[in-house]
C-alpha cells in the first residue's frame, strides 16, 4: 500500500511545460533545431514561439519577455469565474494545462502580465472553487449510496490533470475499499455456501476484476 | 489479499474463540498453560483467524465472532463513527470482511460499508486540509488502512502546495535515505565525547584538576625550553 499512485506536481509540470508560447527576444541568435521542432531565429523585437520550457529558462536570464497566452487576461479569466459558480453540477472547460501554465508564468515573469494581482487572485479563487466543488459532489455521491446499490461510475468532465492527481491516491483507495466491502456481499449471496477453498479464491479473483472497475472514475481532460 | 502483505497477516492474527468438536490429538500446546498433549472435545480456546478458518471449514471447530464484532461494539459503532478510536483495533475494517464472509455475517458488511464510508468522508476531508496541526493525535485515532489513506491524500496535497508556491525548485534531502555508514559513526562518538564530558563535569573537583595538570606541564616546558635557547 506503500506505493504512490500517479505522478508528482513536478513531473505534470515537466509535462506541461512543452506548451508552445510566444516570446519577444531581445538577442540575435540562429534557430535551434532540437527533437520537437525548430524554434527561431531569434532577432530583437520579433515575436517567435517558443516550448515553455526554453521562454522560462530564456526569462531567467533576461533575454526575452514572455508574451502571456490569450486565456491570461482579467476579463476571460472573470467570465470563467462566473461561469464556474454558476454551474452546480458540472466544471468550466478550461484552457489545456491551465493550472501549470498560469502558476508558472506568475512565478516566473510577473511583469509581462497585466493586473497580475488581480489575476493571481482570481486563477486563486477559481482552483478553490472547483476543489470545493468536486469535494462537494464526491462525497455527496458517497452519501447518498443506498446500502445495496452497487458504487456507480462517477464522472467528472473538464478536470485537468493537476486537480486530478491531488485527490486520486486518497479517494481511489478509499472507494476501492468500499467496493471490496460490497462485491464481498453480493458474493456471499450469489454463492449460498462456498464452503471450500475453491470458492474462496474466485471470488477473491472476482473481487479483483471488480475492484479494478471501481478505478474507472471517469476524469476527462 | 496477497500471499506476501505484511497488513494481510497481521489482520489474521484476530483471536476468535474456538470450541473444539472432537477430541484433538498432540494439540496440547495450542492451550495455554495446560500439560496435556491432548485437547479434549468441548475446550475453549482462542485461535487466530488463519487457524480457526481452516479448521472451522473442516468442521473440526466452532467458531464465535470476536468481541469488538458483537452487538455491543457495533452499536456504538454506529451510533457515531466517527468519534471511537480505532486504536486497539488497527485492522478492524480488514478482518472485518474476512469475518463477515467467513460467518456469512451480512449484517456486519452493512455496518462495515456504512462505518467506513462516513469515517473515509472524513479522512478525506482532513487529508486535504490539515495544515500545519499535530496530526499523531487524529492518525493514531484510525484504524491502518484509514492511515494509509490519509497518508497518500497528505502528502498529495502537501506536494501540490509546495508546487504551488515554487518550492519544487529547491533540491531537498530525501527522508527515507539511510545516512552513510561513517557519519553515523562519526555521530554516535560525538555521542560518546558528549555524554564523557557531561559526566566528568558532574564529578568531584578532584578530576578536574587532574585534567588541568598536563596543560601546565606543557607550558612550563615551553618556558623552560625558551629560557635555555635564550641562555
Amino acid at each position: 500500500m506503500e506505493e504512490n499512485i500517479g505522478l508528482t506536481p513536478n513531473q505534470i509540470e515537466f509535462l506541461a511545460e512543452d506548451t508552445i508560447i510566444t516570446i519577444v527576444p531581445n538577442f540575435k541568435m540562429e534557430s535551434l533545431i532540437f527533437l520537437s521542432g525548430e524554434y527561431g531565429p531569434f532577432i530583437p523585437s520579433f515575436p517567435v514561439k517558443v516550448p515553455l520550457w526554453l521562454a522560462v529558462s530564456l526569462k531567467k536570464k533576461k533575454k526575452c519577455n514572455i508574451v502571456p497566452p490569450e486565456w491570461m487576461s482579467f476579463d476571460y479569466l472573470e467570465q470563467q469565474y462566473i461561469q464556474e459558480n454558476r454551474v452546480t453540477d458540472g466544471f468550466v472547460d478550461l484552457p489545456d494545462n491551465f493550472i501549470e501554465i498560469s502558476t508558472m508564468l506568475l512565478s516566473s515573469c510577473p511583469e509581462d502580465i497585466n493586473d497580475v494581482n488581480k489575476i493571481r487572485s482570481l486563477i486563486e479563487d477559481i482552483l478553490n472553487r472547483r476543489q470545493s466543488k468536486l469535494n462537494n459532489s464526491l462525497m455527496n455521491h458517497l452519501q447518498s449510496l443506498k446500502d445495496n446499490e452497487p458504487i456507480s461510475t462517477m464522472e467528472f468532465k473538464n478536470f485537468s490533470m493537476m486537480e486530478i492527481n491531488r485527490v486520486r491516491s486518497s479517494f481511489v483507495s478509499g472507494i476501492n475499499h468500499l467496493y471490496k466491502i460490497q462485491s464481498l456481499d453480493n458474493n456471499d449471496n450469489n454463492s449460498n455456501n462456498n464452503n471450500n477453498n475453491i470458492n474462496r479464491t474466485q471470488s477473491n479473483s472476482q473481487t479483483a476484476s471488480r475492484s479494478i472497475y471501481s478505478n474507472t472514475i471517469n476524469f476527462s481532460k | 489479499m496477497s500471499y506476501l502483505n505484511i497488513d494481510d497477516i497481521l489482520a489474521e492474527e484476530q483471536k476468535l474463540s474456538c470450541k473444539f468438536l472432537y477430541n484433538a490429538y498432540n494439540l496440547g500446546q495450542l492451550e495455554e498453560g495446560s500439560a496435556d498433549t491432548d485437547i479434549e472435545k468441548g475446550t475453549k480456546i482462542d485461535l487466530p483467524y488463519w487457524l480457526a478458518y481452516v479448521l472451522a471449514k473442516k468442521g473440526l471447530v466452532s467458531a464465535e465472532m470476536p468481541t469488538p464484532y458483537q452487538q455491543d461494539f457495533k452499536d456504538k459503532l454506529i451510533a457515531d463513527p466517527n468519534v471511537i478510536s480505532m486504536r486497539s483495533h488497527q485492522y478492524y475494517d480488514k478482518i472485518g470482511t474476512m469475518l463477515s464472509s467467513f460467518f456469512s455475517d451480512r449484517s456486519l458488511n452493512l455496518l462495515l460499508f456504512r462505518v467506513f464510508r462516513d469515517r473515509f468522508l472524513k479522512i478525506y476531508n482532513q487529508s486535504l486540509n490539515l495544515r500545519e496541526t499535530d496530526i499523531t493525535k487524529i492518525v493514531g485515532n484510525m484504524t491502518r488502512l484509514e492511515r494509509n489513506i490519509f497518508e497518500n491524500g497528505y502528502r498529495s496535497s502537501i506536494d501540490y502546495d509546495k508546487w504551488r508556491n515554487r518550492k519544487g525548485e529547491k533540491i531537498e534531502r530525501n527522508p527515507n535515505i539511510i545516512f552513510p555508514v561513517a557519519s553515523r559513526s562519526s555521530s554516535v562518538n560525538n555521542s560518546i565525547n558528549s555524554n564523557n564530558i557531561n559526566s566528568s563535569s558532574t564529578q568531584s573537583s578532584s578530576s578536574s584538576t587532574q585534567s588541568s595538570q598536563p596543560k601546565k606541564d606543557t607550558v612550563l616546558k615551553k618556558r623552560k625550553r625558551i629560557f635555555d635557547d635564550e641562555s
